[in-house]
């Protein structure tokens, strides 16, 4: 179920130093590796898809120019960890206002991206669509460390190593973290099962 | 003592669901929650709510990618543009703070003129002190860098000439810079005295009475005359038909500079201080006129770059 260490390995370490040296098409590749994942994480943290457009360009751009801080380790940690930081700012800029509230985003964009798969009988599209809504508000109501560690760890599948990485946190305070925050999860789950009176799959 | 044990496990067990789940924990710890886990029904449930969250979450859909995130080349000539933006934003900030403390020296010195030597010599005296500047050089007058040199060195004749220019100067000044302390001072003291207490003052030798007072002038004063300038005074400027008066006014004046520096500005008096300006200030004036445009250039290079750096 979990996604084993980068796969690219020594390819990857060669593309980031031909990008350290400034070669772009080098650092493009690697954006190509890993920007469908930084545009998940920062849609989960954001629950917004433009705002998560943004950060994620902010955050590659940013990479570009931050590359020379990078002193090896995990790459995709380091993107991620530059991500989550870029979801944050965007975050506190929506905050500071408040015109467009990232609840009523959620649902819609939920509705309008879960293109239902041919052979999904439509009811059970239906499920799925109230259940992806279900647990992007689940995760919106966590603390912010709380929700990127869940975000990284059970949506993209990082082991707690990377994780700890990108969060530039402990070993132990990761393990923490994805506890408390499975634990509010699934609370949550099965509060809004109980208010909807649903029989879903959870 | 069992129970004790027990209710230790489950708590253990309770903490680490999490980690278990993930094989994140050590091979002793697993087998301690697993060992609870088969007798523990709740710790079960528990286990399951868990799977099935963390199931949920990896399933939710990938969100597809509006568009790619590969930086255009462009991007990284812009970025060296914006770098060169930024060394040029960074020499203009420098600048403009020089500008402003230069300025705001300049602007201080040429109020602390105003009010300590508010009776600002009248010019062709102060004309007279620049020679003796000359043979004694101010170090500030130097610093400045002002005309006042060149001023002292012109013939006399010269000197109505550049006194129009000056005062014009000044009073362009005045406008620009909106000073209320430029404007003239009270003159009470020069109504008090007498005419024969002028002549008389005026007639006495350098040296007695006020004049013993420290002679040290503040950096920003006029340069002080030593004891033998009565004869420069008088003699440098024989063909110009100077009154009894002038001259007079000029020796009281210089004799009360020296004290009058102590910040009793009431105590001295400006005969004619609008359309008489001493070449110091009249430098101070120059000179802020000149840095007020260079300011105003860096500014708006500022402003502009800031505005260019945002885009």
């Amino acid at each position: 179920m979990r996604q084993s260490e980068t796969t690219q390995g020594r390819d990857e370490d060669q593309l980031v130093a031909a990008a350290q040296r400034g070669d772009v098409d080098a650092y493009n590749q690697l954006v190509l590796l890993y920007q469908q994942m930084a545009y998940n994480v920062a849609y989960r943290v954001l629950g917004n898809q433009d705002a998560a457009m943004d950060a994620t360009q902010d955050a590659f751009l940013r990479g570009f120019k931050g590359l020379s801080r990078f002193r090896g380790g995990s790459f995709r940690a380091w993107i991620l960890r530059i991500t989550t930081n870029c979801s944050y700012d965007q975050l506190r800029y929506k905050q500071r206002r408040p015109s467009t509230p990232i609840d009523d985003l959620v649902e819609e964009d939920e509705h309008s991206t879960l293109l239902q798969s041919e052979e999904e009988e439509p009811e059970d599209h239906l499920q799925r669509q109230e259940l992806g809504a279900v647990l992007q508000k689940g995760m919106q109501s966590l603390p912010e460390d709380q929700r990127i560690t869940l975000i990284l760890s059970d949506v993209e599948g990082l082991n707690y190593e990377e994780i700890a990485q990108a969060t530039m946190v402990s070993l132990g305070t990761v393990k923490s973290r994805l506890s408390r925050a499975r634990a509010k999860m699934r609370d949550y789950i099965q509060a809004q099962r109980e208010l909807d009176g649903d029989q879903g799959r959870l | 003592m069992v129970k004790v044990k027990e209710k230790r496990n489950h708590r253990f067990a309770q903490n680490n669901l999490s980690a278990y789940l993930d094989n994140e924990l050590s091979e002793k710890d697993t087998l301690r929650v697993r060992a609870h886990l088969d007798g523990c029904h709740v710790c079960r449930q528990d286990l399951a709510a868990l799977r099935a969250t963390a199931q949920a979450l990896s399933e939710l859909p990938r969100m597809p990618l509006p568009r790619s995130f590969a930086i255009p080349r462009q991007a990284v000539v812009e970025q060296r543009q914006v770098r060169r933006l930024d060394r040029g934003f960074a020499a203009l900030r420098t600048a403009s703070v020089a500008v402003t403390i230069t300025l705001v020296m300049l602007l201080s010195g040429d109020q602390l003129l105003a009010r300590d030597i508010i009776p600002t010599p009248m010019l062709r005296t102060a004309r007279e002190y620049d020679v003796v500047a000359m043979e004694e050089p101010d170090m500030f007058a130097l610093e400045l860098d002002s005309p006042q040199p060149e001023a002292a060195q012109k013939p006399a004749d010269e000197k109505s000439a550049e006194a129009e220019s000056l005062t014009a100067a000044t009073e362009v000044e005045v406008e620009a810079l909106a000073l209320p302390e430029s404007a003239p001072p009270d003159t009470d003291v020069g109504e008090e005295l007498t005419p024969e207490e002028i002549a008389a003052r005026a007639a006495a030798p350098p040296g007695l009475g006020d004049s013993e007072a420290p002679r040290e002038l503040h950096p920003l004063d006029e340069p002080a005359p030593v004891p033998d300038d009565e004869a420069v005074l008088v003699t440098a400027l024989p063909e110009e038909d100077i009154t009894p008066e002038e001259i007079a006014a000029a020796a009281r004046t210089q004799e009360q500079s020296a004290p009058a520096e102590e910040a009793i500005p009431e105590r001295v008096a400006a005969p004619e201080p609008t359309d008489q300006v001493d070449p110091v200030r009249a430098a101070l004036r120059q000179a802020m006129a000149v840095l007020t445009g260079v300011a105003m250039v860096v500014f708006g290079g500022l402003v502009w770059l800031g505005k260019k750096r945002r885009l």
